[in-house]
């Protein structure tokens, strides 16, 4: 029978949809409140340091020939140190797939359902994000080309929003009026995160290195939906009103009608969903990936039960959406831990392990 | 000894009895004679015999499983002809073959073999060709343009009509008996070097690990060798046109025959290949894909059409511009129903109907869809029984639902709607996206014969997309599909 491997342009497709999310309802709002005019300016400069760390990443597969990021760090550090790192690692990740699913749950619930509790909605979400991912990972893949096709319906539908696009709008001035440049990079670098998950793909890859450059490409397809959004947002109100604005694409779908059907956001915002199943699921996924290293001898479906049943008791904590964000605003660290600091300790590992060999 | 393994003794003694007496045909002891078969055959009332005095001959058959003419000319009458002293001679002639076991010739009587008794042994002579129906048109598959025959419930016609289609040595066909009781012959078809040896091998044990007793179609033995037996989703292709099982071989895939059954079994088969037809080909390119683009568009709105309107009647009201809001208002209150039971009711009454005019004769049937259509339709809108924009939508929804041409994927997928149309029902748009996810991620899981469901799409492989989701001209057919894992990968080209 076939054995599948993860086709390189499915890893791209995976890395885009768990960056976006219901971030990019936000983000117009994000970077005119911190940088003000023109600032979808800073998404490109953004792209520079992710870029670099895509191939710190992608340096941990080449040096340490496809092996798995755990059998690395396993072979060169030793396990007391480990445990900790795991632990934290396996935590956070679980807690940014669970407020992920929560953030979505409780604009859904602002937006249509203010009677309906948000975590019966989050209870729905957690239910198929755990069918989801218990099909495993290649599966994953699979079902998110489908998602990945309903969301990419929507971008031509930006390009009805052409003819309310004024240029003047935009302001010859570059970020004036913004505040606090640094809290603002670290936000919009928290909204392209996702990517760090590429790190535990690497047992499930097609063989070589010709994969590695897909993760760029989905970082790319993240960076152009990002500016095509955030472009258009600027051009269709403008930075002021952006700030003021709670979720400036969802204001801007509101001003879609057809023939048979108008005000469309709450549909397109419910579409959102499938972004937000594979966000949250890839998030789970590393997390189980993690205690199921922490624990190999509990089955990884029942781990991943644990992990989610857990989280979902923690989700009852956070009771608005500004406590959401503040929770995101601790866990953007983590993530940016799992992207930068786990890539240079598995070189350092693969650097023990080779003066080990030299020294054998 | 303790009570408990009294009762073990207990249950394994009944388990010994089972096994000793089989379902099937029985395991006959004894030497081989005319009493011990006829004895096997007791109160058997169709069994013929047979007497040839002058010969001491006796014969045994079943007129209905034999071919009346081969019986004739390779048995009755060179049995009249002879004399004794040229009976050797006579069963040494290659249609008679000696047996010396009883159960064979049991076996063999049921098959449509007339069995010989002659001092010299017992002997057996194929004559199998019972009654069958003749070549028709298939009335589930019908073809407007290309050719028009179908597969009937004889499997000797069946493999016909495929060599006649497919003059070549490198088609295989590999035989296999299901069903203890009703020992239905199944054949295994697939052209040598084209078709996946691995994917022939694994189909090959499926059929010989199915312990079933009775198997009597070939969309029942789908069931028995899928790899997801509680889904929704035909896994397996079936169909009862010829020109689809040779052009599914000729992509090196395989086909699996079954006796009494003129549906064929296409594997391994991908989720979109359900919404192709042969006519697609027959047709130019152009329209053949404007035909396929049309079938997914089919799809989508059986799928979506009437759980929206639950889902927008229910939560959404704002989503429906004013001009339309004032009809669909004006409508829905007279409707003392909620949006999903209303909707509920009409997607059951038009199963219903479906189902009750797919069972009458053809002029009844009609009735029934007037009945239906026009009386219950219209009668329902006046009583405010419902709102006529459901009445559309219910419509629209049933006729895209019989433009997929594959009747048990458009099965499936009615029965889908129904879910939708409660998650909607009970969570609006958000409860329409979550049946769809949930549908997709379900999808995703599925295999057919081992090989992804929804491959051409997941995984990706853009070749193939040519000839799934538009019908591409034929010169751009460059190769055989991903699924078939072809040894043979340009369907131009036969390597020797």
């Amino acid at each position: 029978m076939s054995h599948e491997k993860l086709h390189r342009f499915q890893i791209a497709l995976l890395i885009f949809n768990t960056q976006t999310g219901v971030v990019l309802f936000i983000l117009p709002r994000t970077v005119a409140t911190y940088f003000g005019t023109n600032g979808w300016i800073a998404l490109i400069f953004m792209f520079l340091p992710i870029t670099l760390n895509i191939l710190l990443i992608t340096s941990v597969y080449r040096l340490g020939r496809g092996a798995s990021i755990f059998a690395i760090l396993k072979s060169g550090i030793p396990r007391f140190l480990l445990f900790p790192i795991y632990l934290v690692m396996g935590s956070g990740l679980a807690m940014v797939g669970c407020l992920v699913i929560k953030q979505y749950v409780m604009i859904y619930q602002l937006l249509i359902f203010p009677q309906t509790p948000d975590i019966v909605l989050k209870l729905v979400v957690d239910i198929i994000v755990f069918l989801l991912v218990t099909k495993g990972i290649y599966n994953i893949s699979k079902a998110n080309v489908f998602f990945v096709a309903l969301l990419i319906t929507m971008v031509p539908l930006s390009f009805i929003f052409m003819k309310d696009f004024d240029i003047t709008r935009m302001s010859s001035f570059f970020f004036k009026e913004g505040k606090d440049f640094g809290q603002g990079f670290i936000k919009v670098y928290g909204s392209f995160m996702g990517y760090e998950l590429s790190l535990f793909l690497f047992p499930y890859a097609e063989k070589g290195k010709k994969w590695l450059k897909y993760i760029h490409l989905g970082n790319s397809m993240t960076v152009l939906v990002y500016l095509l959004v955030t472009v258009i947002c600027y051009g269709f109100f403008n930075y002021k009103e952006l700030v003021h604005l709670s979720f400036p694409l969802l204001d801007m779908f509101g001003y879609l009608y057809f023939p048979f059907v108008e005000r469309v956001q709450n549909f397109l915002y419910s579409l959102f969903l499938v972004s937000i199943l594979i966000t949250g699921g890839m998030y789970y996924w590393s997390s189980q990936a993690v205690f199921t290293e922490l624990i190999p001898r509990l089955p990884w479906k029942w781990v991943l039960f644990f992990v989610m049943a857990s989280t979902f008791i923690v989700a009852f904590i956070p009771k608005s959406l500004i406590e959401v964000e503040d929770w995101f605003n601790v866990l953007i660290y983590l993530q940016l831990g799992v992207a930068i600091v786990i890539p240079l300790l598995a070189l350092l590992a693969l650097l023990i392990q080779k003066g080990r060999k030299r020294h054998a | 000894m303790s009570i408990f393994s009294k009762i073990a003794q207990i249950f394994d003694s009944g388990k010994n009895q089972q096994e000793q007496s089989p379902q099937g045909t029985k395991q006959v002891s004894g030497p081989l004679s005319l009493d011990t078969v006829l004895q096997e055959f007791k109160e058997c009332s169709d069994l013929t015999r047979y007497n040839f005095p002058q010969l001491q001959a006796e014969l045994l058959l079943f007129e209905h499983q034999i071919d009346m003419q081969i019986y004739e000319r390779d048995v009755l009458r060179p049995l009249l002809n002879i004399r004794k002293e040229e009976l050797d001679n006579l069963l040494s002639q290659s249609q008679f073959e000696s047996v010396t076991e009883t159960v064979k010739v049991v076996e063999k009587i049921l098959q449509g073999s007339v069995a010989l008794f002659v001092p010299q042994g017992v002997y057996l002579v194929d004559a199998y060709g019972p009654e069958k129906r003749s070549i028709e048109q298939s009335q589930t598959e019908s073809a407007i343009t290309g050719p028009h025959d179908a597969f009937n419930e004889s499997l000797e016609t069946n493999l016909s009509l495929i060599r006649q289609k497919f003059k070549s040595n490198r088609l295989k066909v590999r035989r296999f008996e299901v069903g203890e009781l009703t020992k239905t012959r199944v054949c295994l078809l697939y052209i040598d070097g084209i078709a996946s040896k691995e994917y022939v091998d694994e189909m090959a044990s499926r059929i010989e690990s199915i312990e079933y007793s009775s198997l009597y179609d070939g969309t029942m033995l789908t069931q028995l060798i899928d790899d997801f037996p509680n889904s929704l989703f035909p896994l397996f292709q079936t169909s009862e046109r010829p020109d689809i099982s040779v052009s599914k071989l000729n992509e090196g895939k395989i086909v699996v025959l079954a006796d009494q059954s003129p549906s064929a079994i296409i594997a391994p088969s991908s989720f979109f290949e359900f919404f192709t037809t042969p006519d697609d080909y027959y047709n130019r390119w152009a329209v053949g894909t404007a035909l396929r683009l049309l079938r997914y568009l089919a799809f989508i709105i059986t799928i979506s059409l009437t759980s929206l309107y639950v889902a927008i009647t229910t939560y959404h009201y704002e989503m429906i511009p004013e001009n339309l809001l004032v009809s669909l208002t004006e409508s829905r209150s007279r409707v003392p129903f909620p949006p999903i039971i209303e909707a509920l009711l009409m997607e059951t009454t038009i199963e219903m109907l479906r189902e009750a005019g797919a069972r009458l004769p053809t002029k009844i049937g009609q009735t029934i869809g007037i009945v239906g259509g026009i009386v219950i339709g219209t009668a329902a809108v006046e009583a405010g029984f419902t709102s006529n924009i459901l009445i559309i939508s219910v419509a629209m929804s049933a006729i895209a639902s019989f433009v997929i041409p594959s009747y048990v994927m458009s099965g499936s997928i009615r029965l889908i709607r129904f879910g939708l149309i409660i998650l909607s029902g009970m969570l609006g748009n958000f409860g329409f996206i979550a049946g769809i996810a949930l549908m997709i991620i379900h999808l995703s899981k599925l295999t057919s014969l081992g090989t992804p469901y929804t491959i051409p799409a997941a995984p990706i492989k853009p070749m193939d997309w040519k000839d799934i989701f538009i019908r591409g001209p034929f010169w751009s057919f460059h190769q055989r599909p991903s699924q078939s894992a072809s040894p043979n990968k340009n369907p131009n080209k036969m390597k020797k």
